[in-house]
């Protein structure tokens, strides 16, 4: 069996549109409310382009597939003349890829997530912003951004690379 | 002097960023052996509620 490779991408009209559907097969099986997703797939038609200090809709997919797994929310910021941030917002599951974590199964749910990171990091580079940030607005969130902290910090030493909490944030700054 | 008064945004150097994400792959997985699975399930939930609690932390 192939290994599946995933990509963060911005939407085009047809993946958008192709993962709404998606999507809405997923909430026909009743795994996720309908509405909600509406909405959110409303708000990804409208943030498709990277608007500096704006947010935008990235997309996790498998490379062979026009669904996406997982919609990232990321804002660009330039803070100060010489200082550019990429934060990561949200990150929305696919339904499907929920209910498996739900039942037990946090596998694909990690991989989303890691490359939803390895994307905005990337942002970084193409945006020449030093710092990124990732939300934890729940305590829980927090909780886990921390113990990433704890691994980051170890695996990172020696770099000229900064992990810290700020706030309800973990930021890392490359300098 | 020059770079003092240039008002050009640094870029972080590339093998820095493919270094970085290349240790998050790795540093996520062990976080998320860490927190266990009520921890992942958990972290992921909190990106279910309030979009506009994150859109003011923007």
């Amino acid at each position: 069996m192939n290994k599946q490779v995933l990509v963060f991408e911005q939407f085009s009209p047809e993946t958008a549109t192709a993962t709404r559907k998606g999507w809405q097969l997923d909430a026909a099986k009743g795994l996720a409310f309908e509405p909600e997703q509406e909405r959110l797939f409303d708000w990804v038609d409208a943030h498709r382009d990277v608007v500096e200090n704006d947010a935008v809709a990235f997309g996790i997919f498998d490379q062979k597939d026009q669904v996406a797994l997982g919609v990232c929310e990321v804002t660009i910021q330039r803070k100060t003349a010489r200082s550019k941030w990429v934060k990561m917002l949200r990150l929305h599951l696919k339904p499907s890829i929920d209910a498996s974590l739900q039942a037990g199964d946090a596998d694909q749910a990690m991989s989303v997530f890691v490359v939803s990171m390895r994307g905005s990091i990337a942002l970084q580079l193409a945006h020449s912003a030093n710092t990124l940030k990732v939300y934890g607005r729940t305590n829980e969130q927090l909780n886990f951004l921390k113990a990433l902290l704890q691994h980051l910090t170890t695996a990172t030493a020696g770099k000229p690379i900064k992990a810290s909490i700020e706030g309800r944030f973990l930021s890392i700054v490359i300098s | 002097m020059s770079n003092l008064l240039s008002f050009e945004v640094q870029s972080p150097r590339a093998d820095v960023v493919l270094f970085l994400q290349d240790a998050i792959e790795v540093c996520a997985r062990q976080a998320a052996l860490d927190v266990g699975l009520q921890g992942v399930q958990n972290f992921f939930a909190g990106y279910k509620d309030s979009i506009e609690a994150a859109r003011i932390a923007a």
